[in-house]
């Protein structure tokens, strides 16, 4: 009962950081919540296991990554082939349109993308998504650091439009 | 004073604009779905085990050397050296009395259980028949399986065993186990000697004697059942000689 407890707050702690993570991965909602929904249940079918890790965020977290990252395997062509502005795809929850990141994120390939997505937003060391993604330390700072160009360059392009739209 | 830093800044932006923007489908349905997962799971198991507990009566049969010669068109061989393909034990023929002499090699066991209750709280022990009919250079591979029957009418396998029956062993005695589980309504033993397999239900709590196939009785709590048949049903109410012993 004690185990169903935890879990329970652990689940309502975890799981909106981890769907934001995926949801600028990803750019749908839906897939999101899902990935990590998924990930729950499978950490809840060995919560005894994963309750006993130093950090069970961590198990689910990249659980999650990998069920996202698989998912986005086999999507992924699909989507290119369907548009580059993928984002714009009607999804139910946020509207990716109000979030200038994600729209940059979208233009990322995908490793960067998880790369800065870690970084910058789950503040993980280099060190851990290195570990999470299983490359090398190096690679994940020359993916931040190609992410951050990228980034910045769009961010700065896009920022005067949606001051524009502020002052109206 | 902080440089400004466009990504960070960003980043802090959508964490900011996503907050509460996801509606989890909660705790209640991760347990649903792990629920729903484990009794599937259990059902691929019992597949699996029902699988090999069906190779383990096959093999032995495909194994046997030489068929006995059947004389002539005449249905005058001994009908326990011909296979059987389904047995259904008689009180006679189980209590090995009421009927001819005994047969000195029995083409298969007949299953008898011994004693079988829920003695300790939740645990029965069964016996094996006397094994020194069997046919010489026989093999008996003997398997049980107990399945706990939940509210919602699924099955899930508990716990089981399998064994080897040489020529010349008396019996064998093995004890089923289940967890004690307030969700289980009762528990089933399959216990499987050969082509046969014995079905025993036995409530959650209860102690009860079965004097399995005793003339008397001839049927009952215990009932022939192909492994085909085990699905959960209701409880054997009318097993009058089923006497609680406790």
């Amino acid at each position: 009962m004690a185990g169903h407890r935890d879990f329970a707050e652990f689940y309502a702690a975890a799981f909106h950081p981890l769907a934001t993570q995926l949801f600028l991965h990803t750019g749908s909602a839906a897939e999101a919540q899902d990935v990590v929904q998924e990930a729950m249940c499978r950490a809840y079918d060995r919560w005894s296991t994963v309750a006993e890790h130093e950090d069970p965020v961590a198990w689910v977290r990249r659980v999650a990554w990998n069920l996202a990252t698989s998912r986005w395997r086999r999507v992924r062509r699909g989507i290119e082939l369907i548009t580059r502005d993928r984002l714009v795809e009607s999804t139910p929850g946020p509207n990716p349109d109000r979030i200038a990141i994600a729209t940059a994120l979208a233009t990322l390939p995908a490793r960067q993308r998880q790369a800065v997505i870690l970084h910058y937003l789950e503040d993980l060391p280099i060190a851990e998504i290195a570990a999470l993604t299983g490359a090398a330390e190096g690679t994940v700072k020359s993916w931040l650091h190609r992410a951050r160009h990228t980034l910045a360059s769009r961010l700065s392009e896009a920022l005067p439009a949606a001051e524009e739209v502020d002052r109206v | 004073m902080s440089e400004f830093d466009p990504v960070r800044d960003a980043f802090g932006d959508a964490r900011s604009s996503l907050k509460g923007a996801f509606v989890p489908a909660g705790v209640d349905a991760v347990l649903g779905t792990v629920r729903r997962r484990r009794i599937r799971r259990r059902a691929g198991a019992v597949a699996v085990v029902a699988a090999v507990a069906a190779l383990a009566v096959a093999v032995p049969w495909a194994n046997r050397s030489t068929p006995p010669a059947v004389p002539g068109p005449s249905p005058s061989a001994s009908p326990s050296e011909l296979p059987q393909l389904t047995p259904t034990p008689t009180a006679e023929q189980i209590d090995g009395a009421g009927v001819g002499p005994k047969l000195a090699c029995r083409a298969k066991p007949e299953a008898y259980v011994e004693g079988a209750g829920a003695a300790g709280d939740h645990e029965v022990t069964m016996g094996l028949t006397d094994a020194s009919t069997f046919c010489a250079g026989k093999k008996v591979k003997i398997f049980w399986a107990s399945y706990a029957c939940q509210a919602d009418g699924t099955q899930d396998l508990v716990e089981h065993e399998t064994f080897h029956l040489e020529p010349g062993d008396r019996s064998v005695t093995t004890t089923v186990r289940w967890p004690a589980d307030p969700e289980n309504l009762g528990v089933r033993v399959i216990y499987v000697v050969g082509d046969l397999a014995v079905l025993s239900e036995i409530p959650v709590g209860k102690r009860q004697q079965y004097p399995y196939w005793t003339r008397a009785r001839g049927s009952g709590a215990f009932a022939n059942h192909t492994m085909g048949e085990m699905h959960c049903g209701p409880p054997p109410s009318a097993t009058p000689s089923a006497s609680p012993s406790a």
